[in-house]
């Protein structure tokens, strides 16, 4: 992945949040393009609409949450419909290991980084992807 | 794009519907989704102009798409906006109100769908002239 045609998607509820992993990305990768999502809905909307290469997901949200994002990219792949598979690092609160553990081997997710911590690890994932 | 979705869980029901659909509309091309995460998919990529929704199906209903479509367009995110036909075992009137004030949802039919009232739908929203009705 070549970081001047970068596009990052966030998916988060907590407005915060969003601001502080968008700063630390246009820090990190200042030719970036960043798309925000407030929910899991806008979130596909913006998968499909916008095809970005990286999304940063996080899993409880109000109207749609990270499970359901990631069940419908998977039925995508599974059906032949969706031939892009986009780097998703899952961003979460959850603290229950065997729930973190369940969300890491799933097909459509690269990495799960537990909240409140995250951007050390996600400077290192980000630089092993990214020249 | 002259395309129709059908989102249904019951392979029969599916069936008939496209049948019908394709005898009336030749020149449409059909394609299906049984479950609503197939259905998602589809609706992105193929952009059809109608969707026939079934709500009630097992794992994610068909409220799914309708909440994904409804934050898509409030946010204009969306490039392509759909024709929405829910076709439903509708318990109650509060329920039917709350889906025909949906901004997505064109028009909400009851199951099961008699045949006729599906072709003056598709004349009405696909605004043809001569459907062939035999």
């Amino acid at each position: 992945m070549n970081k001047k045609n970068i596009r990052f998607l966030i998916v988060e509820d907590d407005e915060m949040i969003r601001l502080i992993h968008k700063d630390f990305l246009k820090d990190l990768y200042p030719g970036s393009e960043i798309i925000e999502a407030e929910n899991g809905a806008q979130g596909i909307c913006h998968y499909f609409e916008n095809h970005p290469n990286i999304i940063l997901l996080d899993m409880m949200m109000p109207i749609m949450g990270g499970e359901a994002f990631l069940d419908i990219l998977e039925e995508g792949h599974q059906c032949n419909i969706l031939k892009d598979k986009p780097k998703i690092i899952v961003v979460t609160a959850i603290k229950e290991v065997k729930e973190l553990m369940n969300i890491g081997k799933r097909f459509a997710v690269e990495a799960v980084i537990s909240k409140p911590l995250v951007q050390n690890q996600l400077k290192s994932l980000l630089k092993d992807w990214i020249s | 794009m002259n395309n129709i979705l059908i989102i249904e869980d019951e392979s029969v029901t599916r069936m008939m519907y496209r049948n019908y659909i394709r005898k009336i509309v030749p020149h449409y091309s059909i394609y299906e989704a049984s479950n609503v995460l197939k259905g998602i998919c589809l609706y992105f990529d193929k952009h059809p102009q109608l969707i026939l929704l079934d709500m009630i199906m097992p794992g994610y209903n068909g409220k799914l798409l309708i909440d994904i479509l409804e934050e898509g367009i409030k946010k204009k995110i969306l490039s392509f906006k759909p024709k929405i036909i829910v076709i439903s075992a509708i318990e109650t009137v509060e329920e039917l109100t709350e889906l025909t004030r949906l901004l997505t949802v064109s028009t909400v039919m009851p199951k099961p769908l008699p045949f006729e009232t599906l072709a003056e739908i598709l004349k009405i929203h696909l605004t043809i002239d001569n459907i062939n009705e035999e």
